[in-house]
């Protein structure tokens, strides 16, 4: 039973760590507490089904179209949202308050036109397959697998490309960015794209293994905000090892006590880290002139 | 109309008004200072001339053409320069990392030329290029951001008080690259600047403002340090003498 449940409780984390990737992304780069990504979460799985159960649409083509709506819906977000905000020089709270007015209407939007109920994006029995004691469904291969391309593109991402630095540089001083001659507002926009599109990824997966309503997004959101705090505010890569850790201690949890016991673990842990490490596990404590710089 | 000019400049912070009425030009390949008590609207009027704040009134123009409309990154793009108060640097990103933001837009070669020619303007970045620049000294990262500026070859430098927080040996040190590389680029240089006798001593030409408007100009700065200007503008000395 154990094999079984760590691997469960790695799948489970490699969804967390995805939308963890993204929200870490948007949040590391921009400082924008985006409680409105559960939203773009909920919506991905809800655009997937209209596309593919009420049109018709094949699977990977709706997925697709998925996913570019909802990087246009990043974009749009900051846009008509955060900048005006930031632009006016609001504050922080002020911002998360907006975020997750944001979040609100859009689930509320959606359980008018879809209903409250559950969904099943992909109906019927999935095959499964089995390695030695562990039996996993397609769509948790295809979750585990799609993590570690996105994964690994990213940091290759982050760590070589232009863009990565010039993405790490906006994290650092957006002004400078523009100061050295580079269109922030582009990388800006490009950064609420992807990490909106790693939700979406993360919410399709999750939606077509086991279904959807309009509540999913939140517990998204916090295991992937809770992930973040857990790897390291400000490290990429902290997030996801986050999402991972806190998937297999939710399995276990599963294992010693009940299912429903899940989210208490998730705040115990996130309670624990901001008590005795709130840097996170890989979080780097910075000089303070750092800081002030 | 060559080269940078304000006409009739008014901007400011909300409904604060810093600069009224701002018309200069910036003689081309020459170091004009700005000088002028604290909030005198010195940041202010770079940050127009970059683009970092909209003029309520009045325009910009680089080389004949009005840019007043343009975002800061086309500007830089346009061959301003502009070096932020404080040196600022990208803390999380590696000294090379950091030469590189500056140069991005250039082709692979011209970067790898002016890196080259920024190091040997600044040697002892050499040694340091794959340290996280959140960790250098004052004087290095006040070095690297001038690096920074300069490695994308721009015609136009602006600086923004490049000697604020430093030692007076670093401040001279650092003046003292302004001047030799506005002789060996033919490069235009406004500088912002507080420390007025250090600007004085390499400025061609000064502009002295108060209270957001241009008060006082020169092209003989030496003549300021002895005649009495300097004190009648911090201090309000000899103001209303006949």
């Amino acid at each position: 039973m154990l094999p079984q449940l760590i691997a469960n409780g790695l799948v489970m984390g490699c969804s967390y760590a995805l939308v963890a990737l993204g929200f870490a992304l948007i949040y590391n780069t921009t400082r924008t507490f985006h409680f409105a990504h559960g939203g773009v979460y909920v919506l991905s799985a809800y655009l997937l089904y209209t596309f593919r159960n009420l049109w018709g649409i094949p699977l990977v083509p709706a997925a697709i179209l998925t996913l570019l709506l909802i990087a246009f819906l990043g974009v749009a977000i900051d846009e008509v949202l955060y900048r005006p905000l930031v632009k006016r020089g609001s504050s922080q709270p002020i911002q998360m308050l907006s975020s997750l007015g944001l979040y609100i209407v859009i689930i509320n939007l959606i359980a008018m036109f879809y209903g409250n109920e559950t969904k099943m994006l992909s109906p019927g029995v999935q095959p499964t397959y089995t390695v030695g004691h562990i039996i996993l469904a397609r769509t948790q291969i295809v979750t585990a697998v799609t993590f570690v391309v996105l994964f690994v593109s990213l940091l290759f991402l982050l760590r070589k490309s232009r863009m990565g630095k010039t993405i790490r540089a906006l994290r650092d001083d957006p002004e400078l960015v523009s100061a050295s001659g580079i269109n922030a507002r582009f990388f800006r926009w490009s950064v609420f794209a992807l990490g909106s599109v790693l939700a979406g990824v993360a919410a399709i997966l999750a939606g077509l293994d086991v279904g959807i309503d309009p509540n999913i997004g939140m517990t998204a959101l916090l295991s992937g905000a809770v992930a973040v705090i857990i790897g390291g505010v400000g490290v990429f890569e902290g997030a996801a090892l986050g999402g991972i850790a806190l998937g297999l201690l939710q399995s276990l949890a599963i294992w010693q006590t009940s299912a429903r016991w899940q989210d208490m673990v998730t705040f115990v842990v996130l309670i624990v880290f901001l008590l005795f490490r709130p840097q996170g596990l890989f979080g780097i404590r910075r000089r303070a002139e750092e800081m002030a710089g | 109309m060559n080269g940078l000019n304000l006409i009739d400049i008014c901007a400011g912070y909300g409904k604060k008004e810093v600069l009224r009425n701002i018309t200069l030009s910036v003689e081309q390949e020459k170091i004009t200072a700005i000088i002028g008590p604290n909030g005198a609207g010195k940041s202010t009027l770079l940050k127009v001339i970059t683009g970092f704040l909209k003029p309520t009134q009045g325009s910009v123009w680089l080389d004949g053409r009005e840019v007043t409309a343009s975002a800061p990154h086309e500007r830089v793009k346009a061959g301003v320069a502009y070096f932020m108060q404080g040196g600022r640097v990208f803390p999380s990103l590696t000294v090379s990392e950091n030469l590189e933001m500056g140069c991005m837009r250039l082709s692979p070669d011209q970067r790898k030329k002016n890196t080259a020619t920024v190091l040997e303007l600044f040697p002892n970045l050499k040694d340091m290029l794959k340290r996280r620049s959140g960790l250098l000294s004052g004087g290095e990262r006040q070095a690297l951001a001038l690096g920074m500026v300069l490695v994308s070859r721009p015609r136009y430098l602006l600086l923004d008080e490049p000697s604020a927080g430093l030692s007076p040996r670093l401040v001279r040190e650092a003046l003292d690259k302004v001047e030799k590389i506005n002789k060996n680029w033919k490069l235009t240089v406004l500088i912002a600047e507080q420390n007025v006798r250090a600007a004085l001593g390499i400025a061609h030409r000064v502009c002295a403002l108060a209270n957001g408007q241009v008060v006082k100009e020169t092209e003989k700065p030496e003549e300021w340090l002895s005649d009495g200007s300097l004190e009648q503008l911090f201090l309000g000395i000899g103001q209303g003498k006949p």
